[in-house]
């Protein structure tokens, strides 16, 4: 897990989709709960996300301190939808396991692993491991990996 | 010459059976591993499903970006390979020096531990 935050500090994690910007759901209510004004993340998280095809989901950890002001880390896409997109599908299978959905290559994991790398939390990890973890999630999702 | 007619005689056999050095002379033995390694691919496996060239489209979200393009096969590192080799995979577990070894050992470890606590059985 991610260092503890002090005394009140509230960590809250979302999935927000690049580029957009305060909609009631997913921001909204999180944020507002903990005294957060949902259009100053907003402004910053799409600032920050700039360069980031639009629509895809960002997992972001908001830490809020007791004075209410807050700090944000953005983190590379989520696996699967790494996973799904480089296969072509939507989505995941219903039965992973003993239903497969696509194939990907060797190829491709490595390359999402490259990506997975740059991400704070991975990057102590050997090239090595995290793809081996890739392969894993791409067994939950149903997508069989091939040379 | 000897060594043209038994090679057709043998058309298995790779060792060259020169009169003058003995098949255990290190240079033959040199020799003969070179050759060997070129008869087979160099990695002795299956070549990828991707060719070299052909880009891994859905990879790439950023918007200046674009989505990588395979390399030729020898240019990905070694391991990639060993990857879905489960025997090769499960090996790691039983050489001391490897991290999944002791993590194997410990989780059985703890296994052991939990069993000797059940206090229902």
């Amino acid at each position: 897990m991610s260092k503890k935050p002090q005394a009140a500090d509230a960590l809250v994690r979302i999935l927000v989709a690049a580029g957009k910007a305060s909609p009631s759901p997913p921001v909204g209510p999180a944020l507002g709960a903990r005294g957060v004004k949902s259009m100053d993340f907003c402004k910053q998280f799409n600032d920050k996300t700039k360069h980031i095809v639009p629509e895809t989901p960002i997992p972001t950890v908001i830490t809020i301190k007791p004075d209410r002001t807050f700090t944000f880390v953005t983190k590379t896409p989520p696996t699967t939808f790494l996973l799904k997109r480089a296969a072509g599908i939507t989505k995941g299978a219903q039965t992973p396991g003993t239903e497969v959905v696509a194939k990907l290559s060797l190829k491709h994991v490595y390359e999402i692993a490259k990506i997975k790398q740059s991400d704070g939390n991975l990057k102590h990890l050997s090239l090595e491991s995290i793809c081996g973890s890739i392969i894993g999630v791409a067994k939950s999702v149903g997508i069989q990996i091939v040379q | 010459m000897i060594c043209t007619l038994t090679r057709s005689l043998q058309p298995v056999r790779r060792v060259l059976l020169t009169p003058r050095i003995s098949q255990f002379h290190s240079a033959t033995i040199i020799r003969n591993a070179e050759k060997d390694t070129a008869a087979k691919p160099t990695t002795g496996r299956q070549p990828s499903s991707v060719p070299k060239g052909q880009t891994l489209t859905g990879i790439n979200f950023l918007k200046d970006g674009k989505d990588p393009v395979a390399l030729d096969d020898s240019e990905y590192p070694d391991w990639l390979w060993d990857l879905l080799d489960e025997k090769k995979q499960k090996q790691k577990t039983t050489k001391p020096n490897n991290r999944q070894y002791h993590r194997k050992k410990n989780r059985e470890g703890i296994k052991a531990m939990n069993f000797m606590k059940d206090k229902k059985n």
